[in-house]
């Protein structure tokens, strides 16, 4: 038989279904977003782990040339490997029917299933790899939807402008491939044959090293890596450099880290946010209750049994946002889920609750509940009994001041003043609600900022690629030579030849160096408007000056203006002086080092001639780059110059947007979770500002006041508090801006973004605001002008 | 066996069930401190069934909050069945009243949320008083005590004002208080079910509890064993009231304060015929006698005087000499209020009517004496 006092709890709960649904849904917000974030990031990279470690991949790569299989033997043999496959890797175009080329990166392999380091898989849905035969191609499956079908042909157009057909003999699994979704790139897999067909070397140019223990450890990664280059070096190849990137994780696994970290703590946010909003919901339910806690102490109820009743009330609202949120969370994370993976070639782990979310989520829905319930609850429950049932009349509940309405004020309507002043009766109330809606807000216009700052990091890597159209060649070509082609093609309006230089980077304890690649602008170039951090940029007559930048910075973090470097270029030792760092967001592999054009070409022995040519246009759309572009192409063609690739700078922008928009509306949505949570809180602070002033309202009403009056009353006071915290949150956005800027930054960029604070999230906030504060308080003012006379001044 | 015991600390030890001493109750307003109730002292014995009336804002429902602990005392002492109740903390207070006290609100205060035998038990709950099997057994049979046990299931808005008061009080005999507080349970009922729900106290009396009950209605006021006139925080005595009716309030309080208590042994003599007179008499405990003399023969007893009557109005009227001796009966101690004659001349020249009723009074006396000596006085 349940005690009278506990059926008491559940009519409470079942008696006022919106409310309690309100409430529920408030507390759900919130273990929603931590479940939905908590359990992402384990599915994701728990996913990641698993179909990574699944293709035995390398840790390190060595690039050399060339490479035979005896050579793989003898790098195998080398203490601390686990093991080696020699590939070769060619790059190309894929010329679609229609649209732009798109690059590919093209492997061959003996037996597509017989790798034992960067093992490809059957595709996801499948279970065997298909048949690779020659002048066939295997594709990696994120490029799926660019819609090729199995026994497709697809046209590759190699860097001599060759054009060879294969046909697609089906999709694989490459997670050693970077998703096409991120890196707007395809890869392929196909016979050695073939490669050769299509112009690639006949021996191997990359061994693929996987170690046999520390797979994280970047030292020791390293260090083996190296001890494999020497080995090959030593048989006879020339060694070009040996790259090790985040070894033992997924490429994308440091970017999933960040991003999970930043959509975590926006999740932990609105956990906040929404502990705010329990106290403040909790604090009306009090107050409705306020009499019948009365009642009860006056039929001895002790103060300790009616505070542990109210507290089950809330663990009860909690155990209910727990059961929807739990569920409703890990369908949310399976369908969001599956999705991410497909976007970043992941091959998912079937779906199951994680242990640890729904600890997290238990905590959330009802620890948290509960201690934000404690100081309301118990400031309740300690109420005696004659202020709980005596009836003051109509403003009791204000301390008694003597104080005169200043005749300024006068001016204001008297209904706009009542709820002037209705806004800052309860101040701690009034707090707790601004706090919300301010803290929503400003994560609303720090996410708008987010995305205007990554814009603007896009904007400063443009400055670094102004050129509308950037056309690299398969080999050195006269400057004069492919300026005065391009020239003549009209809606051409400038022309810069630049050359890029591999180099190796010489330091002590390095056997092998550090690849590096020099990028050389003429020294007047207007295509390059570099961000300097310090020093200064290349100038006119600069000759063994070099700019590096923030990316060879993060190997070498002791690099400063005035050292001098020692790079290998072409077989000699050079040696250069740093005169300037630049910064540039992004992963940038390997470091470029910006030169003077003039000078590096003529350490190479080819003044005059460059390697790739920097085109301005007449107009800047993306359209017309096409076209110039394919004139170009064609005109090359023609005249047969070998040219690799013909990139436009519109795609450039397009593909980082692509890559930062998910985050931003990823984050979006959970501002947009935030915002709820803020109008929940409006919602509820103006229900309880309604239910206190019944008694106000019905005098009102007996003086006279219309529908309109009192709905209006309560709306404008809503819509005040909303335009306050907007005000507020516009301050707090700012060093929030900051914040996410400089994690989101470090976490996907690897450099802190510059902060961006634009009007377009202060002003979405603005509509927002009044939208959420207009919804938010015209429920409570509907009820509020429903209450008659009679109702309000007979309550009891 | 019945479902209420007499369990009040009974007047057999003589000692009162609540007893307030020099009780004082002042808040604070804006304006300045407010004294709500000013040196009470009241005494209920168990088993009596006591209105207290008043005008709104006097102070009745303060001086009920004391008695019930809902509110303390700023100075003074309250005892209820033998606790200090001014001593106990608000915890121990709710414990110690959901036990001891049952009370009545005007509005019913009924949990909206839980159905009529769930508020009935809902006490019961809170201080563990019956077995949790029995609980709502003991809630049923009091409702059928109140007639209602057919509604027992139904929410209290289901019911009308007059039901849901009769459910306030079964709920308020839940734990079998010894002393059930009232605090205006007809003032929002009509008269036809204020009459039935007042029968229900009655009823209560009957079986040994102390009811206390505030009201409007001096009708139902006047069915009570007797009546605490409360009037700007201070009880006016009742045996003024009862002399005096015709008094104003104010004007009995002001009697009330101007008048001073004075004991007599049994037997002493409190007046003497022919002695010179300054002083009215209101009789508040004991017995009176007035005593004739008559010729060669024992003092004849003309009149027994018990509580609430006067004495020494017709001196006032005639000559200022008393007109016969007045004496403490041998039953026992008399305390009689002591008014002087320049006060009562104040106090009936603010009302006629009371002076007209006093003079009355003091010409029939006179004839009577007359009758009963032979001879004018």
């Amino acid at each position: 038989m349940i005690a009278s006092r506990w059926k008491k709890i559940w009519a409470d709960l079942w008696g006022n279904k919106s409310r309690t649904f309100l409430t529920i849904l408030t507390i759900m917000v919130g273990t929603f977003a931590v479940g939905f974030t908590s359990s992402m990031n384990q599915y994701i990279v728990d996913s990641m782990e698993v179909d990574y470690q699944s293709s035995s991949p390398s840790e390190g790569t060595v690039s050399a040339y060339p490479l035979d299989d005896d050579m793989v033997r003898l790098a195998r043999e080398v203490p601390g490997v686990d093991g080696v496959e020699g590939i070769s890797i060619i790059g190309a175009q894929v010329i679609p029917r229609e649209g732009d080329p798109i690059t590919i990166q093209i492997n061959a392999v003996k037996d597509p299933a017989g790798l034992t380091v960067n093992k490809i898989r059957p595709a996801d849905g499948e279970t065997s790899i298909p048949p690779l035969g020659e002048h066939e191609i295997l594709i990696d499956s994120s490029a799926m939807p660019l819609g090729y079908k199995t026994g497709d042909t697809i046209t590759i157009e190699q860097s001599n402008g060759k054009r060879r057909e294969l046909k697609v003999a089906g999709y694989i699994h490459d997670l050693t491939a970077p998703p096409f979704s991120f890196a707007r790139a395809m890869a392929g897999y196909v016979t050695p044959n073939t490669l050769e067909w299509l112009g690639g070397p006949r021996n191997y140019n990359q061994l693929a090293i996987s170690v046999a223990e520390k797979q994280t450890d970047v030292k020791h990664v390293t260090e083996i890596a190296q001890k494999v280059a020497d080995r090959v070096e030593r048989a006879g190849t020339t060694v070009y450099f040996v790259n090790v990137y985040q070894p033992g994780h997924h490429p994308a696994w440091s970017i999933m880290q960040g991003a999970f970290f930043l959509l975590g703590t926006l999740g932990y946010m609105t956990v906040l946010l929404s502990a705010f909003l329990i106290i403040n919901t909790v604090t009306a339910i009090m107050t409705q209750q306020t009499r019948q806690i009365g009642i009860m102490k006056s039929v001895g109820g002790g103060t300790g049994q009616i505070f542990f009743m109210y507290l089950i009330l809330v663990l009860g609202f909690g155990l209910a946002a727990f059961a929807i949120a739990v569920p409703l969370s890990s369908y949310a994370t399976e369908v969001v889920g599956t999705g991410m993976a497909a976007f970043i070639n992941l091959a998912h782990l079937p779906f199951h609750p994680y242990r640890q979310a729904i600890v997290q989520q238990a905590i959330v829905s009802m620890l948290v509940p509960l201690l934000a319930s404690l100081w309301p609850v118990l400031n309740s429950v300690r109420i005696t009994v004659r202020e709980a049932i005596s009836d003051y009349g109509i403003g009791g509940n204000i301390s008694p001041k003597v104080k005169s309405v200043s005749r300024a004020a006068l001016i204001i309507p008297r209904p706009m003043r009542l709820s002037l002043r209705n806004v800052f009766r309860r101040k701690l109330r009034l707090g707790l609600t601004l706090f919300t809606l301010v803290l929503g807000g400003a994560i609303f216009i720090g996410v708008y900022n987010l995305r205007d700052s990554f814009n603007q990091a896009i904007e400063d890597i443009q400055g670094y690629i102004l050129a509308d159209i950037n056309v690299s060649f398969g080999r050195y070509y006269r400057y004069d030579e492919v300026a005065t082609l391009a020239q003549a093609i009209p809606g051409i309006s400038s022309v810069e030849g630049w050359t890029e230089v591999e180099g190796t980077l010489i330091t002590e304890g390095e056997d092998a160096g550090t690849q590096i690649m020099f990028v050389a602008p003429p020294s007047t170039s207007t295509l390059i408007d570099p961000v300097i951090i310090a020093g200064r940029w290349l100038a006119t007559g600069d000759e063994n000056a070099v700019v590096i930048g923030n990316h060879l910075l993060d190997k070498f973090p002791e690099l400063k203006v005035g050292d001098w470097l020692t790079i290998e270029v072409n077989g000699k030792e050079t040696k250069w002086h740093i005169i300037g760092i630049y910064t540039i967001v992004g992963n940038v592999n390997p470091p470029l080092l910006y030169v003077n054009y003039e000078y590096i070409s003529r350490l190479i022995g080819r003044p005059n001639q460059v390697y790739s040519l920097r085109i301005l246009t007449d107009q800047h759309d993306k359209g017309f780059q096409q076209k110039v572009s394919e004139q170009i192409q064609t005109l090359y063609e023609e005249k047969g110059i070998q040219f690799n690739s013909a990139g436009l700078g519109a795609d450039f922008v397009d593909q980082q947007k692509s890559q930062t928009d998910v985050l931003v509306y990823m984050m979006l949505v959970m501002a947009t979770l935030i915002a709820i949570v803020g109008g929940l809180g409006l919602a509820g602070t103006m229900s309880i500002n309604v239910l206190e002033r019944t008694r106000e309202i019905g005098v009102m009403r007996a003086i006279g006041a219309s529908n309109g009056n009192i709905q209006g009353i309560v709306i404008v006071e809503g819509l005040v508090v909303g335009l306050i915290s907007w005000t507020i949150s516009i301050l707090f956005a700012v060093p929030i801006t900051y914040i996410l800027c400089y994690g989101v930054g470090v976490a996907l960029l690897t450099t802190p973004m510059n902060a961006v604070y634009g009007a377009t999230g202060i002003l979405s906030w603005l509509f927002a605001t009044i939208v959420i504060s207009a919804i938010a308080s015209a429920l409570p003012a509907r009820r509020a002008s429903r209450l008659t006379v009679r109702d309000t001044l007979a309550y009891e | 066996m019945s479902i209420l015991t007499q369990n009040g600390k009974d007047a057999g030890d003589g000692r009162p069930i609540i007893d307030m001493r020099d009780v004082n109750k002042y808040y604070k307003t804006a304006i300045g401190d407010f004294h709500a109730l000013n040196s009470i002292d009241l005494k209920i014995q168990a088993g009596e069934f006591v209105s207290i009336i008043g005008k709104s804002g006097s102070g009745k429902s303060t001086l009920l909050n004391m008695i019930t602990g809902i509110d303390r005392p700023t100075s003074g002492e309250v005892f209820v069945n033998g606790t200090a109740v001014h001593e106990l903390n608000e915890n121990r207070m709710a414990r110690w009243r959901g036990k001891n006290l049952g009370i009545v609100f005007q509005f019913f205060q009924l949990l909206p949320t839980i159905s009529v035998v769930e508020n009935i038990m809902l006490p019961m709950d809170f201080c563990r008083t019956y077995p949790m099997r029995e609980r709502e057994k003991r809630a049923l049979e009091l409702l059928d005590m109140v007639e209602l046990k057919e509604h027992a299931y139904k929410l209290p808005t289901a019911l009308s004002g007059g039901q849901q008061q009769r459910v306030a009080i079964a709920r308020a005999l839940a734990n079998d208080p010894p002393v059930v507080i009232a605090d205006e349970p007809t003032g929002n009922l009509d008269s036809k079910t204020a009459d039935s729900v007042f029968e229900l106290f009655t009823n209560l009396v009957a079986q040994g509890k102390t009811i206390i009950i505030v009201t409007h209605d001096s009708g139902l006021a006047k069915r009570t064993h007797r009546t605490a006139l409360i009037t700007d925080g201070e009880i006016v005595n009742e045996y003024v009231a009862k002399a005096m009716p015709s008094l104003l309030q104010e004007q009995m309080l002001w009697a009330t304060r101007n008048a001073r208590v004075q004991m007599f042994e049994a037997g002493s003599m409190i007046v003497t015929e022919g002695a010179n007179a300054d002083t009215f008499y209101i009789v508040s405990r004991g017995t009176v006698e007035v005593v004739l003399p008559r010729a060669n023969q024992s003092d004849v007893i003309a009149l027994q005087l018990g509580p609430g009557k006067v004495f020494g109005e017709m001196a006032f009227f005639h000559g200022h000499k008393r007109h016969a001796s007045v004496r403490a009966s041998e039953s026992g101690p008399v305390e009689v209020l002591v008014l002087g004659y320049d006060k009562l001349s104040e106090l009936l020249n603010q009302s006629e009517v009371t002076r007209e009723a006093l003079h009355q009074m003091a010409e029939q006396n006179e004839a009577e004496n007359i009758r009963l000596r032979g001879t004018p006085s």
